[in-house]
């Protein structure tokens, strides 16, 4: 029996395994940031920052595929949502890196004397994130909105921790400006982190249209 | 692999008149083993000729004078000592409305092999079995063997006539808008019949359909006028095209 278009189901399928892999290198580069991070061990930064180029590479190839299924295919309803939510998904997935690249070059200002607090909410932060984007890749893999409900939970908890961390840092350099050259960057680092966020949400929310058809802003 | 040996047909200057009309004008063209070329243009611009000069199948229009050469692998295939029958069934053709003979299920896929020398009721039994089992059509068609080709659906008889000429064991098969008359499933699983003979087969295609053209094929050719006006990847063509004339005929705005 022929199957039509066994070819395409496939090329679908591999366009998301593309996805699949740019999403696990991301997830690498945040875990390594933040070792990096905790134990001012910059040759480890360098080394995430390097990582980036093989996920901009990907984003390119996913781009490509898209742009060659949309022009040679004819993509309708579930196909045709399935690669626009390819295109953006490695958009976002490429921005997370950026981010973690970001998050590695700021941590060269703090790499070379010690702390004047411990880090402990930035690596909660950073835990969450990390979460949220294997949930998100989980759900896009095993279509289960449910996993997709719960990022968007983890996401309000990632704000929460960001402005409190904001107004903490704020209230130090008040008190102390000497302590400016550590906590800029490390607001930024919060902030970093609170975008990376963001962009998984905007993961969630492609997954959240293949499934229903339904475009929209899942966060509150 | 040697990039000469990607190719399996390579089309040198070749220029096709009939009477005094200059069909194809300069025709220089390598097709790669084992793909599915299609050829694309508007109405009359030479694309169908192109396809049957493939299998010499202008030789038998009166007035037609071809000049130029067609290489079938390593063979000129206008040579003078070419055996066209031969050639004919290394090379085989499906026609844009199927051609099914007034004849059972079986002896439609039997004839080419016995015509080409195949006696062995065993042997026919088994090519028969395997061509349909190929072309998709062996579970619909296993219980009515013996029933006439003709009670078949359009989209089965063409499924049939892929199935004859894979029954003769050639190296390249040419369809010419072999989905014109189908409704759209059959045309799709044409399509996906062409992607699988592909992996053992050469595949030309001529199609009216710019979508199916960029649907199915890995090489386009863009003709007009009876020339080649471009030719590449379907995916470069479909998103890139190089030139202005097969931008706008693959955009809609063709004038």
């Amino acid at each position: 029996m022929v199957k039509p278009r066994r070819r395409f189901e496939q090329e679908l399928v591999e366009l998301e395994q593309l996805i699949l892999r740019m999403g696990a290198i991301s997830e690498d580069m945040l875990s390594r940031m933040i070792q990096a991070l905790k134990e001012r061990n910059t040759e480890l930064a360098e080394e995430t920052v390097r990582m980036d180029d093989q996920v901009d590479a990907l984003n390119l190839e996913i781009e490509t595929i898209c742009i060659k299924l949309i022009a040679t295919q004819q993509p309708q309803a579930r196909d045709l949502r399935r690669i626009i939510a390819a295109l953006k998904i490695a958009g976002d997935v490429e921005r997370v890196a950026d981010y973690a690249v970001d998050i590695c070059l700021v941590g060269r200002e703090l790499a070379d004397k010690p702390l004047f607090k411990p880090l402990e909410d930035i690596p909660k932060m950073q835990e969450i994130v990390k979460r949220m984007l294997h949930e998100t890749l989980d759900a896009f893999v095993t279509r289960d909105l449910d996993l997709v409900y719960k990022m968007i939970a983890d996401d309000e908890e990632v704000d929460t921790l960001y402005e409190n961390l904001y107004v903490e840092l704020k209230d130090f350099m008040k008190q102390d400006p000497s302590l400016v050259d550590q906590a800029v960057p490390l607001i930024l680092i919060t902030r970093y982190l609170e975008r990376i966020a963001d962009h998984i949400t905007n993961i969630g929310e492609r997954v959240f249209y293949v499934e229903t058809g339904e475009l929209k802003e899942l966060h509150v | 692999m040697d990039q000469k040996d990607c190719y399996k047909i390579r089309i040198e200057d070749l220029n096709l008149y009939f009477a005094t009309n200059h069909v194809l004008k300069g025709i220089n063209l390598d097709i790669r083993k084992n793909s599915i070329t299609a050829l694309i243009g508007p109405s009359g611009c030479g694309k169908s000729t192109l396809l049957r000069c493939i299998n010499r199948m202008n030789d038998v229009i009166d007035e037609v004078r071809i000049v130029g050469r067609i290489f079938l692998g390593h063979e000129d295939i206008y040579a003078d000592d070419t055996d066209v029958t031969h050639l004919r069934k290394r090379v085989g053709m499906v026609f844009q409305r199927p051609v099914a003979f007034p004849l059972s299920i079986y002896e439609n896929v039997a004839s080419a092999p016995r015509v080409h020398g195949v006696s062995h009721k065993e042997t026919l039994d088994n090519i028969v079995t395997s061509s349909l089992t190929k072309v998709g059509l062996w579970d619909e068609v296993a219980d009515k063997l013996h029933k006439s080709a003709l009670n078949l659906s359009l989209g089965q008889q063409q499924q049939l006539c892929v199935a004859r000429v894979i029954a003769s064991e050639p190296e390249v098969i040419l369809l010419d808008e072999p989905c014109s008359a189908l409704d759209p499933i059959s045309t799709m699983k044409i399509e996906e019949l062409m992607r699988q003979l592909a992996e053992n087969y050469t595949v030309v295609i001529v199609t009216h359909s710019m979508q199916q053209a960029a649907r199915a094929s890995d090489c386009t050719v863009f003709m007009l006028s009876g020339e080649i006006i471009e030719s590449g990847p379907t995916g470069e063509m479909f998103t890139s095209p190089r030139d202005s004339r097969t931008e706008n005929y693959i955009t809609g705005r063709f004038r």
